[in-house]
């Protein structure tokens, strides 16, 4: 069963399914206790272990039916050959037909679209990987031998490829919505690995040494008065403020997806998006799905989708409407290609903005070469903000975020 | 640190033998389940696996801890979650208030402890040096998670809506997840002498740590079939007539269909089915639906909209 299990398990990858080598042995414990009379029970006990959403369920049935089903056409074949061919009979089967119970392996390119051309599929690579199946048989029941180690809780980092693909052009609706995907997923393993570092924080404890100080100190009769160690953490605020014409539509649009996404870890969170004037859209993206409800956002009331970008126009509204609701604790995030298109910069208002927040990061679409070319005037804003990153890949949309949650 | 050490002389449950074993277990305490449901049960049971359990609400999530717990002779232990969730509320506390009278009633030898002391610096050494005193298991308060590792029976731990704590609790709970040990650092270390059967629901509110799903063996808990729900309510309705629990299955399996705000439940229906039995009724008329409706549907529009379903 186990090189059997081992190809199933690389067909459920294959087919863009997370199982990591952990679960690959659960899979096969659980058969040693469910034993293999049963297909369904089979079925429902890999997919117990191996798939951890609902989403993937049908999925996963269906490869499950094409992977351990026999198909009878294919198998009468076999024996009309091995029938004119009589010498043959009493040959050891071939790897292929062995390790699948003479089952041919056609995963279903369900996901084809996205898997990338030159890789061989599950189907030719069966053959010629039979050794290193074994290899890794080995290697599995040796560790299926030791006891199992403490849970490495190494959140996994998407595939570099997945990092560096560049996110600042428009991409195909078949596509979106997998991207919204990785920068949820991106946005969940930052939270993840920030979490794990939390340790057990005695924070809230009774102050035992000061509160007997205290006591002393007043010289009173007891009870004394409890005294807590304070819980310094405050969380930060977030002022997210997006330029969403056309040329940076894509990127902000991810942007507030990773912010919606983190807005948890922020006390407060409001999203202003602009062309030539803001709007707020803070309850739109409290409660906004990715990619549908882009449309409500296209849409927007006031929101002029059409005009030209004009960021001087847009932070004077900021500086008019919003300076009262800074405080010490906001991060402001500007995301934008500071393309003026010629009009007044009013760079003055981002040093106001300044003065009464604690930072200012801006994030750039572009690449840096192509800042202050033509009628980019990143250069003028730049000396009123903490920092200015570049934004073009999911790389960069992930340091972005790092350096939003460090405050 | 001292080693881990058991708290008590283990008790082995049982576990079930197989995943018919299951289903006739729980039938047997009135829990209707498929062998989707079996099968996950037997195996977390068998491999020691936590079992993350996810659905719509009212499926029968809690439940099916309750009754694990109840047939296989364990005690249930449950920690709800919520949003701000700490350690302290799920791991243990110190007794404060049980601290200060003990202060209070040595306030004697304190002060006598405290009379040689030349300085204050001397004297809050002094104290320091009975700290461990007030930190010892005597004044701690185990809260639910220490409660399943201390606890001298074998548990099943329900912790419950995990989707509602923080992230970071997330974290904290994959750590006692993975070897049910929990170091306090004026004590020692602390290990379940049985580990616990750990059954996790969620609503999907918002998505789980990647870490946290490998971790665990998964269900997914859907609204019930015709057959099911049909042998759900003759079990929590006992005597109901068949043909009015049919109807009633029949007509609630329709209004599921049906775009609503808030879908009704298993326990709605079963609130429904009994409301009706007392009504006396035995044929679910259309003018009966029309006066009962909001038994099964709490929501105004939704009612609105299956009335004007009901009169097509
Ligand atoms: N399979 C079942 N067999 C018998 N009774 C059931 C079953 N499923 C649900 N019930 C009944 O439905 C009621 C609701 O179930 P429960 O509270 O466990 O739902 P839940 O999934 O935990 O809901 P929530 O998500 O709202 O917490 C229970 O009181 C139980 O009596
Ligand atoms: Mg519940």
């Amino acid at each position: 069963m186990t090189p059997r299990l081992l190809g199933f398990v690389r067909l459920l990858r294959d087919q863009g399914l997370r199982v990591s080598v952990a679960e690959g042995l659960e899979a096969l414990q659980s058969i040693g206790s469910i034993g293999l009379d049963d297909r369904e029970l089979l079925r429902l006990s890999l997919r117990t272990v191996l798939i951890k959403s609902q989403r993937d369920f049908a999925l996963f049935d269906t490869l499950f039916q094409r992977f351990f089903t026999v198909p009878r056409r294919r198998k009468r074949r076999r024996s009309k050959h091995q029938h004119q061919s009589g010498n043959e009979a009493g040959k050891r089967p071939t790897p292929h037909a062995r390790h699948n119970g003479g089952l041919p392996i056609s995963p279903p390119s369900l996901r084809a679209l996205h898997q990338p051309k030159g890789q061989p599929s599950a189907d030719s690579l069966q053959p010629q990987v039979q050794e290193k199946l074994d290899a890794l048989e080995r290697a599995w029941q040796q560790q299926l031998k030791a006891p199992l180690g403490p849970v490495v809780m190494q959140p996994e980092k998407p595939g570099m490829q997945a990092l560096h693909k560049r996110i600042d052009r428009p991409f195909p609706p078949d596509q979106l919505e997998d991207m919204y995907h990785q920068v949820e997923r991106l946005a969940v393993q930052l939270l993840t690995r920030r979490a794990l570092r939390y340790r057990r924080s005695r924070h809230g404890r009774v102050d035992l040494r000061g509160t007997v100080l205290r006591g002393l100190r007043s010289g009173t009769e007891t009870p004394f008065t409890l005294l807590r160690k304070r819980r310094k953490q405050t969380k930060l605020r977030l002022m997210v403020l997006c330029d969403v014409s056309g040329s940076v539509w894509q990127v902000s649009t991810f942007l507030l997806k990773l912010v919606h996404t983190l807005q948890a870890e922020f006390s407060q969170v409001r999203s202003l998006v602009f062309v030539n004037s803001i709007v707020e859209v803070t309850d739109l993206f409290r409660r906004m799905r990715f990619p549908q409800d882009l449309k409500t956002l296209r849409h927007y009331p006031h929101l002029n989708l059409f005009g030209f970008s004009d960021f001087g126009r847009a932070f004077y509204q900021f500086y008019r409407d919003y300076l009262d609701e800074l405080t010490r604790e906001t991060v402001v995030v500007i995301l934008g290609d500071a393309r003026n298109n010629a009009f007044d910069a009013q760079f003055w208002t981002l040093e106001e903005v300044r003065q009464r927040s604690r930072r200012i990061l801006w994030l750039n679409p572009e690449p840096r070469r192509e800042w202050d070319t033509g009628d980019s005037i990143i250069g003028v804003y730049a000396p009123f903000c903490d920092e200015v990153l570049e934004c073009w890949t999911l790389e960069h949309l992930e340091q972005a975020a790092n350096r939003l949650l460090q405050g | 640190m001292a080693p881990a050490r058991p708290l008590s002389v283990p008790s082995e449950a049982p576990k079930p033998a197989s995943v018919e074993s299951v289903i006739e277990l729980f039938g047997g305490a009135d829990y209707v389940c498929g062998k989707d449901v079996a099968t996950a049960v037997y195996l977390m049971t068998q491999l020691q696996r936590p079992l993350l359990i996810e659905g719509p609400p009212g499926v029968g999530k809690t439940e099916l801890a309750k009754v694990l717990a109840d047939t296989t002779g364990r005690e249930l232990i449950r920690l709800q979650c919520y949003e701000g969730l700490d350690e302290a509320k799920a791991l243990y506390e110190w007794e404060y208030s049980k601290q200060l009278l003990y202060v209070q009633m040595l306030k004697e030898r304190l002060g006598s402890l405290l009379a040689n002391a030349n300085s204050l610096n001397e004297a809050m050494a002094h104290l320091q040096n009975q700290e461990s005193a007030f930190f010892s298991r005597h004044f701690l308060l185990p809260r639910p998670l220490l409660q399943a590792i201390v606890s001298p029976r074998p548990t099943v731990l329900l912790i419950d809506e995990i989707d509602r704590a923080d992230q970071e609790f997330e974290a904290f709970l994959l750590e006692i997840l993975s070897d049910f040990q929990v170091s306090i650092p004026e004590i020692g270390t602390l290990c379940a002498n049985q580990r616990p059967h750990v059954l996790l629901t969620s609503n999907a509110t918002r998505s789980l740590s990647e870490a946290l799903k490998r971790r665990c063996f998964y269900l997914y808990i859907d609204q019930p079939t015709f057959d099911v729900e049909l042998q759900i309510v003759h079990r929590k309705v006992p005597g109901i007539d068949h043909h009015l629990a049919t109807h009633i299955v029949q007509f609630i399996q329709r209004v599921r269909k049906l775009q609503l705000r808030k879908t009704p439940s298993i326990s709605e229906t079963l609130d429904w089915a009994l409301a009706l039995v007392v009504l006396g009724a035995n044929v679910l008329s259309r003018q009966l639906i029309v006066n009962t409706l909001n038994i099964l549907l709490k929501d105004k529009d939704d009612i609105a909209r299956v009335l004007q379903d009901v009169k097509r």
